[in-house]
């Protein structure tokens, strides 16, 4: 077994990471630096201090840092006085992330991480040579001895491969490329051509280091011309759908969906590339959601709930879920195509119609809270009493509303081995896991409850944080239906 | 295939509602020390009288909360009911509010059992099981039992899914 360095690029990466970091408290105790007191003076050293001791533990822990592989395992080793070392098996390991900034591309580098579980830390390489993220990557990805679970997806794959092409042995298959269409739609749905706007105004507002509001003034008057203001505005707007677009291109332009026999894998990313690959039968869940403008435009967004973390450690992109602007009827094949041993139905069991009753009727705490506040302190806004009593109504029509949105969105579905549920009032999410995946349930009743006959249940998964998903106010019959199926998981799941 | 699920069998031993009000009624002397010291402060330094009367609808609602949570810790002694078998564990509690959890023991992660000075006292222990999930505990059982239960749900736990 070869102990091993990290890539000295590390050092480089520190390097720019401290800089990065440091560089503009540098320049303004330096450049900017007008204070005549002892602070002043050495302010500028202080920081470059800073800067050098953190290049100087970069390197002392190059030094010192070491990892190994076996047939089964990570071995890392760390610590400078106190020894430290990890034995990692690769058993344990949920799902990999690579990831690649513009610096790593250049360098043919790349960082890579190892999610091993809900509670422990991942294992991860901040840089690593191509070849060798690779080769880490491949070990990881050892067959093991075929489970049932396997079996029963070929069964499955044997069915539909008839209408579905699916990939066979290693191959890739990539099911999902964005089109130049796809993306423009893209950058609409995210609205996120709205967010220039307030950016251009904060910007101004602080913009009076650069320049004196009174020498623009004098060239206000020219806003009264209309094509002045016109053109203006056009800028404006192309502006903020050009900067909308470059974001969405930024992260999807680049966009793969691809597939082979056992894992799903995602890349995204145009200048800072990231890749996330997961073996099919560690995706504890499945999550499509719908926001309004998403439901409006038949759109929905899928989201693969895994173990290990959702997110990249230094940007918080999530990479698990899947292009969010696919249509809805898309979406629905898409996840029959890459993760066949999901089946998703679409005709899902409703609440019963007293639940609606008894939901409207519930006293709203929120409701209380805000009225009894405002009946006894009034404030004023921009000298206006607010009058208690409308905010009082308008606020107790929209919980309603709230209310009969959710209750009309709200279905459940326990299937032989699925559990499916739906709910949210502008936002609807549905949740969809196999019985084996969830790893406890629990069943409640409240007196109003068991005087109509209801339940509420909660299914609990892997994730990392733990995911509770809860539905309440079916009927108990259905609860202890549900308890007794997931009694009877034991059919499923595979001890070893 | 939709059979009902057996209800779990165990309730817990008399001796542990003996040191659950045993524990209510410490904690509640506490309180009341700190009350007659409270009121004893006020006796002595003539405090404003608003400070009287609030001292005094705190002890009522006080003396009102600890009534409830004497039948609470009652009620609750008597609907906790726990079951384990090779493959799961069962815990309910509540009356009114009642709550269901299903645990396989595959997913329990580790057992331990606790002694507090009450519970030794009555020769009862504590047993705590933590899951991938969270953490559940018996609040006190016979020690032989506690010790039985420990050994056994380890034994079972021994089995591991493919998925761990």
């Amino acid at each position: 077994m070869e102990t091993k360095r990290y890539h000295p690029a590390i050092l480089l990466f520190g390097i720019a990471k401290a800089i990065k970091a440091w560089i503009v408290p540098l320049v303004i105790v330096t450049v900017f630096n007008s204070a005549d007191n002892w602070w002043g003076k050495y302010a500028g050293y202080i920081v470059l201090a800073i800067i050098l001791l953190s290049i100087f533990h970069d390197v002392l822990k190059w030094f010192f840092e070491k990892y190994a592989t076996d047939d089964d395992a990570f071995h890392l080793y760390s610590g400078i006085f106190t020894k430290s070392s990890r034995t990692v098996p690769y058993e344990k390991i949920q799902n990999v992330t690579k990831h690649k900034k513009l610096l790593h591309r250049l360098l043919g580098l790349s960082a890579i991480k190892f999610e091993t579980g809900s509670q422990e830390q991942a294992v991860e390489f901040q840089v690593l040579r191509k070849e060798e993220a690779d080769r880490l990557e491949q070990l990881t990805r050892q067959e093991s001895v075929p489970t049932q679970e396997a079996a029963e997806i070929e069964e499955v794959l044997d069915e539909i491969t008839a209408e579905a092409p699916q990939p066979k042995g290693k191959d890739r298959f990539i099911h999902f490329k964005p089109t130049k269409k796809e993306l423009i739609k893209a950058s609409f749905t995210s609205l996120s051509f709205l967010i220039i706007p307030p950016l251009l105004v904060s910007f101004l507002l602080k913009a009076d280091i650069f320049f004196d509001w009174n020498d623009v003034r004098q060239y206000l008057p020219l806003l009264k011309v209309w094509w002045i203001s016109g053109i203006g505005l056009l800028i404006l707007i192309v502006l903020s759908m050009l900067i909308g677009m470059w974001r969405i291109l930024q992260k999807y332009g680049n966009y793969e969906l691809a597939t082979d026999d056992n894992n799903i894998y995602i890349r995204t990313g145009l200048l800072d590339e990231s890749s996330f690959s997961i073996r099919k039968n560690r995706v504890q869940g499945i999550e499509i959601a719908q926001p309004l403008l998403h439901r409006l435009l038949g759109l929905a967004k899928i989201k693969l709930i895994t173990t290990g973390a959702l997110d990249l450690s230094d940007d918080t992109e999530e990479i698990n879920s899947l292009y969010p602007y696919f249509p809805l009827e898309r979406a629905y094949t898409l996840l029959a195509e890459i993760l066949p041993e999901y089946e998703v139905k679409r005709n899902m069991d409703k609440l019963e119609p007293k639940v609606l009753v008894y939901r409207m009727l519930q006293p709203s705490i929120i409701w209380l809270i805000v009225t009894i506040t405002l009946f006894f302190w009034r404030p004023e806004v921009t000298g206006v009493e607010i009058t208690w009593w409308i905010v009082a109504i308008v606020l107790f029509c929209f919980i309603e509303l709230y209310r009969y949105l959710d209750f009309k969105h709200t279905r459940y579905l326990i299937s032989e081995n699925f559990f499916q549920i739906k709910s949210g009032a502008f936002t609807t999410t549905m949740f969809v896991t196999k019985r084996n995946k969830m790893i406890e349930i629990a069943r409640m009743q409240n007196p109003l409850q068991r005087w109509l006959g209801l339940a509420t249940i909660t299914s609990i998964n892997r994730a990392k944080p733990v995911l509770h998903n809860k539905i309440k106010d079916i009927p108990a019959i259905e609860a202890a239906r549900f308890y007794a199926w997931f009694h009877q998981r034991t059919e499923d799941v595979r001890k070893q | 295939m939709e059979t009902q699920v057996k209800e779990p069998r165990y309730k817990l031993p008399k001796e542990s509602l003996r040191v659950g009000i045993i524990g209510d009624i410490i904690f509640e002397a506490i309180i009341l020390l700190i009350f007659a010291g409270l009121f004893v402060l006020d006796f002595l330094f003539k405090w404003p009288a608003w400070i009287g009367i609030v001292l005094l609808i705190l002890f009522i609602v006080f003396v009102l909360f600890s009534v409830i949570g004497y039948f609470t810790t009652v009620i609750d002694h008597r609907n906790w009911r726990y079951d384990i078998d090779e493959e799961y564990v069962q815990l309910r509690q509540g009356a009114w509010f009642q709550k269901d959890q299903l645990i396989p023991v595959t997913k329990i992660q580790s057992v331990e059992t606790k002694q507090g000075p009450l519970l030794r006292k009555y020769k009862l222990r504590k047993v705590e099981m933590e899951t991938m999930a969270g953490d559940y505990s018996i609040p006190g059982m016979p020690e032989k039992e506690a010790y039985a239960l420990r050994d056994e749900i380890a034994a079972y736990a021994k089995a591991k899914e493919e998925d761990d």
